[in-house]
């Protein structure tokens, strides 16, 4: 990649005033570094990622107002976690956790197994008692 | 105390943290001398290990093994550490700071409060250095950054201690014993026959064959799994190759840098 050639589109980087250092052949053909704004390909993947990434919170949503899934799934996806990361963060196996999803399940669950939860996700006991779906 | 340490920006966190911290004694090592000396270009291919819901696609060896391989092709001592206990992991770190020790730390991105939103992710094996306390904030050298930055003691402990795959434990690591006379050609041999010899391996996802097997899959994953699953496999490809710091093209043009 020559110095010319390195991309500088605008980005998340560049929103934040950030910039990554890139490798790149200058004028006389040796290696140098150069800060990159961003690049529109990686862009495209980010947005890509995170457009999944939503996709997957929606249809938790969906699951949770059919009663087929507890409102730790959409936690769970809103802080882009998987059942291994939760169950790293709460202590939980994620056998448990598969139980703690399920509707019937979380209904029995005690104020101290959901704190857990709580402090985990950032949110007070009430989001997860009285959560509901908004349209 | 906030020792007086040199911040310099580099592509990648462990090339950085490793550059950064032999410059702090002396030891003029830069990013791609540091990356070639510790055979740090590989790739595989795990398609039956899934992150982000995608199959893990890497192109470079587990974390730690770059400056691993740096130090023990320099004859350098490395001690590494890591903690069950917040206290105890707070305490030593202090400790060798108010030694005048910098340190390097195994840290998660996602609680990292100056990284943009867009890419905190559950990632747990980014490096950087500490190189100083004073009140309540730690002064931060983290080599993607292009100036320091600091935490304070609770955002600190909270990267020291993320979870998920290779949870960082608290992992605090410095060098030790730089002997006065190093053999760079040797080490520099040493880096690019073990670069060679991996990425020649016979095994069919691991170096020019994983390279040419991902090749010959991606072809097939639209059909195969549908095109919105072959995007996002894709994607993952393209955030591995360009997106965690590789300095463009899954580190090879930091390699070419090395091999001039």
């Amino acid at each position: 990649m020559k110095k010319s050639e390195v991309p500088q589109d605008k980005s998340f980087l560049s929103e934040n005033n950030l910039k990554e250092i890139c490798y790149a052949i200058n004028e006389k053909g040796e290696y140098t570094t150069i800060a990159s704004q961003g690049w529109e390909v990686k862009n495209i993947a980010i947005n890509a990622s995170l457009s999944n990434i939503q996709d997957r919170i929606d249809l938790s949503l969906n699951l949770i107002k059919l009663g087929k899934l507890s409102p730790i799934a959409y936690y769970m996806e809103l802080n882009k976690m998987d059942i291994n990361i939760l169950s790293g963060y709460t202590g939980y196996s994620k056998w448990r956790i598969k139980r703690h999803l399920k509707p019937n399940i979380f209904k029995k669950l005690t104020d101290k197994q959901l704190k857990i939860y709580c402090d985990v996700f950032n949110i007070n006991i009430n989001s997860l008692l009285n959560f509901k779906v908004k349209k | 105390m906030i020792i007086d340490f040199e911040h310099k920006q580099s592509a990648h966190c462990e090339n950085g943290v490793a550059s950064n911290l032999l410059n702090f004694y002396g030891l003029k090592i830069s990013e791609p001398m540091v990356f070639g000396i510790g055979s740090g270009l590989f790739f595989t291919y795990l398609p039956f290990v899934k992150v982000n819901y995608a199959p893990v696609v890497s192109y470079r060896p587990l974390s730690g093994s770059i400056f691993n391989n740096l130090v023990k092709n320099l004859n350098i001592k490395l001690i590494r550490k890591k903690f069950s206990c917040q206290k105890k992991a707070t305490d030593f770190l202090l400790s060798k700071i108010s030694e005048g020790v910098p340190c390097g730390l195994q840290v998660g991105v996602y609680f990292l409060p100056y990284f943009p939103n867009e890419y905190r992710f559950h990632f747990n094996a980014h490096n950087l250095v500490v190189y100083g306390k004073k009140d309540d904030s730690y002064y931060i050298s983290d080599p993607v950054m292009q100036s320091t930055t600091t935490l304070t003691e609770e955002e600190l402990l909270k990267v020291r201690f993320t979870k998920g795959a290779f949870a960082p434990k608290g992992q605090i690591y410095f060098p030790t014993n730089i002997p006065s006379n190093i053999n760079i050609n040797r080490a520099i041999v040493i880096g690019i026959n073990k670069t060679c010899s991996i990425m020649l391996s016979k095994a069919p996802i691991i170096g020019v064959s994983g390279i040419r097997l991902v090749g010959r899959q991606i072809t097939k994953w639209p059909k195969k799994y549908g095109n919105k699953i072959a995007d996002h496999y894709l994607c993952q490809i393209v955030r591995m190759q360009e997106e965690i710091g590789t300095g463009g093209g899954g580190f090879r043009f930091i390699y070419a840098a090395f091999i001039q």
